[in-house]
Parts: structure tokens; C-alpha cells; sequence
């Protein structure tokens, strides 16, 4: 069962039906707008945070009003230690105008069914969140020479042996 | 599709608020000046084509996450002990 992603001591907590962990209650406070929507799904402006479990990298992206819609999340910086996410002025303007605000980047991360190993994440479309307003966008990196089907076990793979083929090596930049 | 000729310097006004004017024609390149409302991202079509791709396939992501989590265990020992820093507790 997932978990919620930060505990509070908040009471006020919203009811999410989700297709695959049934229904939830999370603090109203870990809900997150998305003003403009995802690429490709321009309804669903409100999700929440669902920790996959404990010491798991994976964070649930849930929609609130599609039970069906769920994105697998992580921090990228965990695998790509020096990627960085250059915001426009249009960004910081939808972000975090005064600048002063914590932002917290997350990748989408792409699980092929019955192929996990050959998971990817997206470098070039990152979820940059407002950690205090929980105002967030899908930022698009124009410029960037990040991938977007980032290898999540490339690192470890290219230089094993025994790498799966299918998992698509690039080196690691 | 409309289809529209253009010289340098002219432009095509789309809306009240979408104005785009060819700067320079460089070959095989096209290069285009574009003036929107804010709150209208421009970007370059390919890019944003992967993005929305990208999202769509990683919708279908499956309800059970623990294969991808335990192969990520092992991703993360070996990137320790390739950093030189050995710290598996499993």
C-alpha cells in the first residue's frame, strides 16, 4: 500500500479513488495543482503524492479526478547527479515568482510492462513542484542534451557483463 | 492546412494575440521570430511531441512496482560500490 509522502499533523485530509491502490486519504496539504496540465493530458490539473513505500525511489503521481491515471515518479538526481533543470522566466513566473520558494524536481519515469528492467525516465519534460505552494509544471527543456528515455539502470548495466541487451545502453554522459 | 507564402521580414497573424515573422532564410533553415501571450508556451515541435509521447506511455505504467523496485536495489548497490563506497545493508 502506498503510503503518504510526507506525515503531517494535518487533519483535513481529501479522499482520492485510484484504480490501483483503491481509495485514499491524503492531507489536503499534499495535493498538487498543475495549472497547465501534462503534455498529452491537459484535463487532470490536480494530483497527489503517493509514496510507493518505504526507501522506495518511487513516488505515485495520482490524479485526483481520474482514478485511472498515475504516473510513476522519482527524483532524477539520484541517477543523474549533475542533471539540472534551467527554467525560463516564464517558469519562474508560473513557479515561484518571488523566487524565494523551495522547488522540488521530479522525472516521470516510463515502466515498460512485463520489462521493467529496461525502465526510462524523462530528462527533457521534468515535474518541477513548488514545495511551498504546491503550484507545478511540466518544465520543457528545448535546448537540453538530456535524453527523454534516460536508462534508470544504465549506470550499472554498461558496465556489467551480464547487461540485458534490451536495456538500451547509452553511456553515461 | 492553410498555406501561406512569406518573405523575410513579413509575418502571419494569428489571433488577436499570435504574431510570427520570418527573420531569415538561411538555406534549408527557416528561422522564425514568434510572439505570444505568456501563457502560451511556444516550443519546438519535435520536443514537445517526445514529452507528450513520453507521458503517454509512462501512464500505463503497472500497479505493482516491486520488480522495477528490487532491480533499482541492485542498480543502487552497484552504483555505490562503483562510487567506492560500499554501503549495502540488504
Amino acid at each position: 500500500m502506498p503510503e503518504q509522502a510526507n506525515r503531517t499533523e494535518e487533519t483535513e485530509t481529501i479522499t482520492v479513488q485510484t484504480s490501483r491502490f483503491g481509495e485514499v486519504k491524503v492531507p489536503v496539504s499534499q495535493v498538487i495543482h498543475f495549472p497547465q496540465g501534462l503534455l498529452g493530458f491537459p484535463v487532470d490539473r490536480y494530483f497527489v503524492l503517493l509514496r510507493h513505500r518505504r526507501d522506495s525511489p518511487f513516488l505515485w503521481l495520482q490524479s485526483l479526478a481520474n482514478p485511472h491515471l498515475a504516473f510513476v515518479i522519482t527524483s532524477p538526481m539520484q541517477i543523474v547527479p549533475e542533471y539540472q533543470v534551467k527554467l525560463t522566466n516564464e517558469d519562474r513566473q508560473d513557479l515561484d515568482p518571488a523566487g524565494d520558494d523551495p522547488l522540488l524536481t521530479y522525472a516521470l519515469v516510463t515502466i515498460p510492462r512485463g520489462n521493467p528492467a529496461a525502465m526510462t525516465m524523462n530528462l527533457i519534460g521534468p515535474l518541477v513542484v513548488n514545495g511551498r505552494t504546491r503550484v507545478g509544471k511540466q518544465v520543457v527543456l528545448s535546448d537540453s542534451t538530456y535524453s527523454h528515455r534516460q536508462p534508470v539502470l544504465a549506470v550499472t548495466r554498461a558496465e556489467s557483463p551480464a547487461a540485458p541487451e534490451s536495456a538500451g545502453m547509452a553511456a553515461p554522459p | 492546412m492553410l498555406v501561406l507564402a512569406r518573405k523575410v521580414g513579413e509575418a502571419i497573424q494569428i489571433g488577436d494575440g499570435i504574431t510570427i515573422y520570418v527573420v531569415e532564410i538561411r538555406g534549408k533553415q527557416v528561422r522564425l521570430g514568434i510572439e505570444a501571450p505568456a501563457h502560451l508556451p511556444v516550443h519546438r515541435s519535435e520536443v514537445y511531441d517526445r514529452i507528450r509521447e513520453e507521458n503517454l506511455q509512462a501512464a500505463e505504467a503497472p500497479g505493482d512496482l516491486g520488480e522495477a523496485f528490487r532491480l533499482w536495489g541492485e542498480g543502487k548497490g552497484d552504483r555505490l560500490a562503483g562510487a567506492g563506497k560500499q554501503d549495502r545493508r540488504d
